[in-house]
């Protein structure tokens, strides 16, 4: 799949765009706080909804508009989808082909992209809920359904926090958190048994990958690491709901769930000892790198096509070999590709491109580097590279 | 413009029901006044009495005029089923299918600690002594499928523990007349687990 235009308007600081993107490689240049992270960022909610900077969209409309807009024109095999997403502080509205459409299901999964951000290096060593939630999003990949079961159990376990929040003011009945106990439990095991599932596929491929990465010898693996129990019981309902009886007393002193799905972690592990304890800084960038061409691949295992690759300025935190892997990567997957960067001569790839730089917001042809030496790669030469027979 | 005081009123009293706008509701505090003075007559009169004239069915808690509601009074329906429902509508939904002869017992709400319903706000006492003293045969739990509606069927259900009555929960699925195709993925999920087995021909 790729996107054949894109249009915002409203959005952050970037001026009214339209730009017909090339349909491989896109290297957007420009200074710190010219506002490349922003036009990703726009690219990233036309497709999933959600920014990955804030968790209120309204906080994406330019300061003084009423509404931001985004669209899309999404060409995948040769369909052509026009998607769009008008958004202010009070609620969104969605368009399919120019029709409003009024559920999120029917919208989402239409754009896939996988993003890759500086702070994604962090995750070895970062909190356990970011791990959750890229473990998450992972499964999400390979069963939608894995959503709306994620939010089955947010609703039993905040319904269940708030019965442990009333004991603090009255005594709550006990029948009452006997139901939540079980309700937890179904819900909560069919998440784990998910998210497991899931890691049985996934964990050979990021170990493959690490492999070829990694100096000779050096293994990873991912273990996945429930609060208070072995790894396989964390999807057994009768394990969880005895669990979840046994750390009552100690929930409602706390006044929260304690342990379950919720609180489980993905330990990354490396030579058989945990990453976030022993591994230098360059193993574990090395492991966050597997993890995201993993995600890659797995992603287009599944849909059949390469999803769209959303880089932020990723390169310049990784060293030369690093970078040349992840490069040559990006080539071999041939999708699309948008990429910004400050420094372009840490980008090096094979892969047709169109460089544009941002200054203030708004979009202008880049200069030429790197290799092959085609010439420019402005809006002209982007047309001959889609009809030109560069498949 | 400005219109007299009555009708701004009866405006402002209408735009209070549900799925009332300020517009619809001028709209129809006009209209009221553009019919013959007996029908504002009749609805204000209807309006009078309509506390004074409901009350809930001292058994199964559903709107009665009575002590007892049409349902429980009828002694054609079958005493030995007995289908808890969440409110009115639910019951009202149930009677319309023609499906069920049995006797209800309305909850008026879902327990719900998000919104600080808890089972004393529920006619549940009421519920557990009509087992003890009606005996049905099966009690159905008819309650909605979302987390409330599950929890409340569960917490009916470690009430009743212990009591020799069958309990039974309403089936989810797949809708009459839908093609499957246009099911969104919870209900198909629920379908599949919850299949049915057939006679082998």
């Amino acid at each position: 799949m790729h996107i054949g235009r894109l249009y915002a308007e409203a959005f952050r600081n970037l001026d009214t765009l339209e730009w017909r993107p090339h349909r491989h490689f896109n290297l957007i240049t420009g200074d710190n706080g010219q506002g490349k992270t922003n036009l990703l960022e726009a690219l990233s909610v036309a497709a999933g909804l959600r920014s990955f900077r804030t968790a209120k969209l309204g906080d994406c409309v330019r300061f003084g508009a009423d509404k931001a807009t985004v669209a899309v024109q999404l060409e995948r095999q040769a369909v052509r989808v026009d998607l769009a997403v008008q958004f202010r502080a009070s609620g969104r509205r969605l368009f399919l082909d120019g029709r409003a459409v009024s559920g999120a299901a029917d919208y989402l999964g239409r754009l896939v992209v996988v993003l890759f951000v500086p702070s994604d290096l962090h995750l070895p060593h970062g909190e356990p809920d970011q791990r959750r939630r890229y473990l998450d999003r992972v499964v999400f990949n390979h069963d939608a359904a894995h959503l709306l079961d994620l939010r089955q159990y947010e609703r039993v376990l905040t319904s269940r926090n708030a019965l442990l929040k009333q004991h603090k003011v009255a005594p709550i009945d006990p029948q009452m958190l006997d139901v939540y106990d079980v309700l937890l439990a179904r819900h909560g095991a069919v998440v784990a048994r998910r998210r497991l599932d899931v890691l049985r596929h996934f964990t050979p491929q990021v170990r493959e990958v690490f492999a070829r990465l990694a100096p000779a010898g050096l293994e990873a693996d991912l273990r996945y690491v429930p609060k208070g129990f072995a790894s396989e019981e964390a999807a057994d309902e009768a394990t969880l709901l005895l669990a979840l009886r046994g750390q009552r007393t100690r929930d409602l002193a706390l006044g929260y769930t304690s342990r379950g799905p919720h609180r489980d972690d993905l330990e990354f592990v490396l030579a058989g000892r945990p990453a976030h304890a022993h591994a230098s800084q360059g193993q574990s960038r090395t492991l966050v790198l597997a993890l995201k061409i993993a995600e890659i691949q797995s992603l287009e295992a599944a849909l059949g096509e390469p999803p769209v690759l959303l880089m932020d300025d990723v390169s310049s935190e990784l060293d030369e070999h690093r970078n040349r892997a992840l490069m040559t990567c990006i080539d071999a997957l041939g999708g699309q590709v948008f990429l910004t960067t400050t420094d372009a001569a840490h980008i090096r790839v094979a892969a047709p491109r169109q460089i544009m730089d941002m200054r203030a917001g708004a979009l202008h042809p880049g200069p030429t580097f790197g290799r092959g030496g085609q010439g420019s790669t402005g809006p002209e030469n982007e047309l001959q590279d889609i009809t030109g027979g560069s498949e | 413009m400005q219109l007299p005081l009555a009708i701004e009123r009866l405006a402002a009293l209408m735009g209070k029901l549900p799925g009332v706008g300020d517009r619809t509701a001028q709209r129809l505090a006009l209209h009221v006044l553009g019919q013959p003075s007996e029908y504002a007559q009749a609805l204000a009169q209807a309006l009078a009495e309509l506390h004074g004239a409901v009350r809930f069915c001292s058994r199964c808690h559903h709107l009665s005029t009575a002590a007892l509601c049409g349902i429980c009074a009828n002694p054609h329906r079958d005493g030995r089923l007995l289908c808890v429902v969440e409110d009115v509508p639910d019951l009202l939904a149930i009677e319309r299918s023609g499906e069920f002869g049995g006797l209800y017992h309305v909850l008026h709400g879902v327990l719900s600690p998000l919104r600080g319903v808890g089972p004393r706000d529920l006619t549940l006492e009421d519920l557990v002594r009509r087992v003890d003293e009606e005996a049905p045969e099966e009690v159905i739990l008819a309650t909605s499928v979302s987390v409330e509606g599950e929890a409340t069927a569960s917490y009916i259900q470690t009430l009743l523990r212990g009591r020799s009555v069958r309990l039974s929960r309403i089936a989810s699925g797949v809708p009459q007349g839908t093609d499957l195709e246009y099911l969104d993925q919870g209900t198909l999920g629920r379908a599949m687990r919850a299949r049915q087995p057939l006679e082998r021909g």
